[in-house]
């Protein structure tokens, strides 16, 4: 597989490998102790003995027959004795060979063996010998007798006879060898030794020969029983009996260990056979477990393997998906491939630290894929252990993180990011804040929030729409982002407004606020340049509100709180402007909170009261009323729309304001409908744009006008150029049915906003309120008077009245009437006054008395 | 799946281990038993032939590799000090297989103490050598080879020799795995020695049932020689040279004789045993017409004289002249024939 893996596989199991060898060695040692008696030579030395024992009884046999032949032939018994030495000088080879045991027992045996055959064989010779003698003396003994007795007369019977009788008993010498016989033949030589003196001369000499011959006879069959019984296989003259006997028990012994060793070795075969059976059951059931757990290993984790020495030996399908490597390309390597770059060796040394101490490690990484892309892998790396502890195999598994931190950055991204322009939100900006105050503490610098506000925005969004309005915000957005250094924070708190964080300034207040200013009135510039969205250009501002920090010398809500002010004082001086705060500023605030707070308890504490001012046209005789609202605060006093109607339509609290004012008004043209001048005069009303926008608007109108009685007729609702601009079909749709009931319209403020000919025409107005800004500098701005110009005639081609409100001077009346304009309504002809004050004058009708002549006064 | 196939291999593998415990059990409860193999015990041999002379075998089965190569070595002078004696030089078997001396004589002329005896027939003989010194052809060769009157060369020596000579090397290297060793030699030298025999004797002859191969006379030497007990002592294949006895049963020879050497002790030299001082093996009487001068002091010149000798020493007779002449016909019928190569 690897270079180098046939010294790993013996490293790794060198433990088995040695008992597989000793095993396999005590399996030989006793193979080898079971064959310790070689049948081979055993059979050899086991022929060679009773060889031995055949030939030993052969010669004993054979000397007894020769002893009794007359004629004999020793080449057999020679051969036979040849046999025997040549047999016996084997047998130490056997002792050399191992078969006998090189013991002194087996040695004295064998020399004992060597004597028995040398005995057997000097006993042989002397047979041989004695026997050849004895024959030939037998053979020879008839012929000297016969020589002796031819010397002795026929009738010498008794000297004859005892030389027959030596030849008779001679023989039977031969054939019986016992005492008696022996005995017998003596007396016989004897008697014819004491004989020989009396025979005659030439048979004395043959009787000599012949007793010589008889005596030869006599000695060397004496001995005969005695060599016959040596050469004999009987008994203690059997060869090799002792040796024979060593070697029976011995190789009993040797059979007996033998049979020892091959039980032994059945039993190890028998166990090693039960082992085998047990390890195939074993392994069997690991099979299956190796089976479920390759099952497990294909699973949708990524896995992967590897040594110690970090050559990766496995990995399944999922890391080949994830990693988009294949097993090939990595197995054999190190993991590192898969190092992306991001971690330092301080990483990867404190996770090896980690994994040898505990064994396990768990973390998030980077790893880089095949193709190059780097990815967030939740890697976890367990050691695998032997029984001994030693760490044999890494598993780690790679759980692809990618989805999981995309969504964190999500979540993380709509947590602390506005959605449309992608600037940090509210809560991202108080955590910045927190940290921006922290820092400060420790360098004593200065920090910086402006709050910036986009001036018209709400009015761009209603008139055209919320995804232009968006696409400004969007710009405004990376405006603001261009105007800011890069630790700075820019933020969007909600609708059109920002707020811009700088830190690092000055640690001197003054200079911090140079510098805030200088950074303010960038942006403001920069925010005050065209927009060009879609297909039009646009023109806005943006007010600013600057508050400096330093430290944690504010809370963080403080801080905003304190900005916001700033912005709403810039706002409330015209706008595009810029201001810091200042702790009047926040008496301002506080007081609006108070107000806010009043504001709720003001309807059911009827504090509102409704004042009316009179209109009048050219030859000064009223033509109309306008009811104003008027806020009679307990302790503040007489409180001016200005000041509560944006903190009423802040609340909501503008629509069952707005409900009683339209209520009372009715009621107040019920209540003059028998006066004999109000009687005659139209009630205006101001109906906020919301307040108008109820879906049930008209309903609660006619409702109201019934419920009080009045005559439709004389009730004028004046609009803002806001509540056309809103939703200009409903707006048309909602005026004419009011219409058809009787109630007439008026356009409040006209000129202000984004007034256009197109919507001008679609509404059926009854009327044009000229803007009391227009009114009030007419004679000091040209430009306004031209606009005034430009209204009146444009109303006229039109069809519409026109009502000048504001109208303080006589120079304004003049050169209002000049220009076309024949209503009126201002100081000139009277103060909004309460309805008493009003009827009061009403009932005297000196309006333009009064007015004139507090005009007078006032000049 | 690797892990399949590790797993399949595992089962293979202790499988095999099954089948060879199994095996190795088989072997030794069924096969393995070693009272199985025997080798067939060798004939017994049989006790000699009725007859007390029995004739030489005409068929020899000696291998003819051996006898030509101990031939070559039989003949080879360089087995001496001197170069000069051979074993043929002594053993000449072109005069019975011996020299026709008193005295043998060895390198540079140095004399042996008792008479050459015959090479011939030799191989029928359990006694070599007077005394019966060596029971083997191959043990003889040590005796004369080493012996300073005589060869005088030892064993280190002789294979020099013959290790100089590329025949010798050839020779021995194509019949012995051994090569040139005092074993192949004396193998080589033995089988040579056995194959010097002399078939075909005309008392051979008539042994094998060729009844008209002696003649009258001869026949009754025969008869004389049994019915003097000379038989007794004369018997076998060699009629003679199996068993020991004394020179002088009946007669003191050395009495008569005088001046007795160490030379006349025969047996008892080499078994120092008092019963067998003066013990000779008793001669074999093959080709014994050829082997003059007679007795181991050569003091028979005459096979006429030899024969009186043994009747008036061994019996205690003297034979008159027609029983000699008897006897000594009948002894001449125990020549055979040497055929050089017979038997190869």
């Amino acid at each position: 597989m690897i270079r180098g893996g046939g010294i790993r596989f013996i490293k790794r199991n060198f433990r088995q490998l040695v008992l597989s060898g000793l095993a396999a060695a005590s399996l030989l040692f006793l193979f080898v102790k079971a064959q310790s008696v070689d049948s081979d030579t055993h059979t050899l030395l086991a022929s060679d003995l009773r060889e031995l024992h055949a030939q030993d009884t052969e010669l004993g046999e054979a000397a007894l027959q020769h002893h009794y032949q007359l004629f004999h032939n020793y080449d057999a018994v020679t051969a036979i004795m040849q046999h025997m030495r040549t047999l016996s000088a084997k047998l130490p080879q056997y002792q050399q060979a191992g078969v006998l045991p090189d013991t002194p027992e087996v040695t004295r045996e064998l020399s004992v063996l060597h004597q028995q055959i040398d005995h057997k064989a000097a006993a042989l010779e002397a047979f041989k010998s004695s026997n050849a003698e004895a024959k030939t003396a037998l053979i020879f003994l008839p012929r000297v007798v016969n020589v002796v007795l031819a010397q002795l007369p026929e009738s010498d019977t008794l000297r004859r006879d005892r030389f027959e009788f030596l030849l008779r008993d001679a023989l039977m010498m031969t054939v019986n060898q016992d005492n008696h016989a022996h005995e017998i033949l003596k007396q016989d030589i004897a008697m014819i030794d004491r004989m020989i003196p009396g025979l005659p001369g030439l048979a004395q000499a043959s009787a000599i020969l012949a007793l010589r011959h008889a005596r030869s006879i006599l000695e060397n069959e004496a001995g005969m029983p005695d060599l016959l019984m040596q050469l004999s296989s009987h008994g203690s003259n059997r060869v090799g009996t002792g040796l024979e006997q060593f070697y029976r028990d011995y190789y009993h012994a040797q059979q007996r260990t033998a049979a020892n060793y091959r039980l032994l070795l059945l039993m190890a075969a028998m166990g090693m056979l039960g082992y085998a059976i047990f390890d195939y059951y074993r392994a069997r059931e690991r099979a299956q477990q190796l089976r479920i757990a390759a099952a497990a290993f294909e699973t949708h984790e990524s896995i992967m393997i590897y040594d110690p020495d970090r050559h990766i030996q496995r990995v399944n399908r999922s890391f080949t998906q994830l990693t988009g490597y294949s097993p090939e390309e990595v197995i054999g390597k190190a993991p590192d491939l898969l190092r992306s770059g991001r971690h330092d060796e301080e990483f990867f040394r404190k996770r090896w630290e980690t994994i040898k101490r505990d064994g396990h490690w768990e973390g998030e990484i980077w790893n880089r894929r095949k193709d190059g892309t780097i990815h967030p892998v939740w890697l976890t790396t367990t050691a695998v252990t032997d029984a001994d502890g030693k760490v044999t195999h890494y598993v780690s598994v790679l759980t692809d993180i990618t989805q999981r931190k995309e969504a964190e950055e999500q979540i993380h991204q709509l947590a602390y990011y506005d959605a449309l322009t992608n600037l940090p939100n509210r809560r991202l900006l108080l955590n910045r804040l927190s940290h921006a105050m922290t820092a400060g503490a420790r360098s004593g610098e200065h920090g910086v929030i402006l709050f910036i506000d986009l001036d018209n925005f709400k009015t761009l969004n209603d008139t055209k729409g919320h995804d232009i309005g968006d696409m400004l915000l969007i710009e405004a957005a990376r405006r603001l982002q261009s105007c800011v250094r890069g630790g700075d924070t820019v933020a969007r708190l909600g609708g059109d407004e920002f707020v811009v964080m700088l830190g690092s300034l000055s640690a001197e207040a003054e200079q911090a606020a140079t510098e805030a200013k200088a950074a303010g009135e960038n942006i403001r510039e920069s925010l005050s340049q065209p927009y060009y969205l879609r297909d039009f250009e646009h023109h806005s501002s943006c007010s600013i509100g600057i508050s400096l920090f330093r430290a944690h010398d504010i809370t963080v809500e403080d801080l905003l709180k304190r900005a916001d002010t700033a912005m709403y004082e810039a706002k409330t001086a015209g706008r595009n402007a810029l201001r810091f705060f200042d702790p009047h500023m926040q008496a301002v605030l506080e007081a609006r909170v108070i107000l806010e707070t009043d504001l709720h308890y003001a309807l059911s504490e009827q504090q509102f009261e409704l004042f009316f001012q009179i209109q009048v046209n050219a030859a000064n005789q009223p033509i109309g009323i306008e009811a104003l609202l008027r806020w009679m605060h307990p302790t503040r006093g007489l409180v001016m729309p200005a000041e509560f109607v944006p903190l009423a339509e802040e609340t909501g609290l503008i629509l069952p304001i707005g409900q009683w004012v339209l209520e009372t008004a009715c009621a107040q043209i019920k209540a003059w409908e028998m006066h004999s001048l109000a009687g005659e005069l139209q009630l205006a009303v101001n109906v906020s744009a919301r307040q108008f926008h109820q879906h049930d608007f008209v309903e609660r109108m006619c409702e109201t006008l019934k419920k009080t009685g009045a005559d439709p007729a004389r009730l004028k609702l004046e609009l803002t150029e806001s509540v056309v601009l809103g939703n200009i079909d409903d707006t048309v749709a909602k005026m004419h049915e009011l219409k058809r009931i009787g109630v007439r319209f008026s356009m409040d403020d006209f000129g202000t906003g984004y007034s256009s000919l197109s919507y001008l025409t679609q509404l059926p107005l009854d009327q044009l309120k000229i803007d009391r800004s227009f009114v009030h500098n007419l004679g000091i701005k040209r430009s306004d008077a031209v606009i005034v110009q430009t209204i009146i005639g444009m109303a006229g081609s039109l069809g519409i009245e026109v009502i000048s409100e504001g109208v303080e001077t006589n120079e304004q009346r003049v050169f209002l009437e000049r220009a076309g304009c024949m209503a009126y309504q201002g100081y000139l002809y009277g103060n909004p006054a309460p309805l008493e004050e009003f009827a009061d004058m009403m009932l005297h009708g000196n309006f333009s008395q009064t007015r004139i002549g507090s005009q007078a006064q006032l000049y | 799946m690797p892990v399949m196939i590790k797993q399949r291999r595992r089962l293979a593998l202790t499988f095999l281990a099954m089948v060879l415990a199994c095996g190795a059990a088989f072997y030794f409860f069924f096969v393995a038993d070693p009272g199985r193999s025997q080798n067939s015990s060798e004939p017994i041999v049989e006790p000699g032939e009725q007859l007390p002379i029995t004739p030489i075998p005409l068929d020899l089965k000696l291998d003819a590799r051996k006898v030509a190569l101990g031939r070559r070595l039989f003949l080879d002078p360089h087995f001496s000090r001197d170069n000069r004696i051979s074993c043929a030089y002594c053993h000449s078997l072109a005069t019975g297989g011996t020299d026709s001396l008193p005295h043998a004589s060895g390198v540079d002329g140095r004399p042996g103490r008792v008479i050459t005896q015959t090479v011939f027939n030799s191989g029928f003989s359990s006694m070599l050598f007077r005394d019966g010194r060596a029971a083997t052809l191959e043990e003889l060769i040590d005796f004369p080879l080493p012996h300073s009157a005589e060869m005088d060369l030892a064993w280190p020596e002789v294979i020099a020799v013959l290790e100089q000579d590329q025949a010798y090397r050839n020779a021995f290297k194509d019949i012995y795995q051994e090569g040139i060793k005092p074993h192949s030699v004396k193998d080589a030298f033995a089988t040579f020695a056995r194959s010097l025999t002399t078939p075909n004797s005309k008392f051979d002859r008539y042994l094998r049932g060729d009844k008209n191969a002696l003649d009258r006379s001869e026949l009754a030497g025969y008869q004389l020689f049994k019915s003097l007990g000379c038989i007794s002592c004369h018997q076998g294949a060699n009629a003679g040279g199996n068993m020991y006895e004394k020179l002088g049963l009946v007669e003191n020879y050395y009495a008569h004789r005088g001046n007795v050497q160490e030379a006349d002790f025969g047996r008892y030299n080499q078994t120092k045993r008092e019963s067998d001082r003066y013990e000779f093996r008793v001669p074999p009487l093959r080709n014994v017409a050829l082997s003059a001068p007679y007795f181991h002091d050569a003091s028979a010149p005459t096979l006429d004289q030899a024969v009186a000798t043994m009747a008036r020493y061994q019996l205690g007779v003297d034979l008159n002249a027609n029983e000699t002449s008897k006897l000594v016909k009948f002894l001449n019928t125990l020549t055979g024939l040497y055929q050089e190569g017979a038997g190869e």
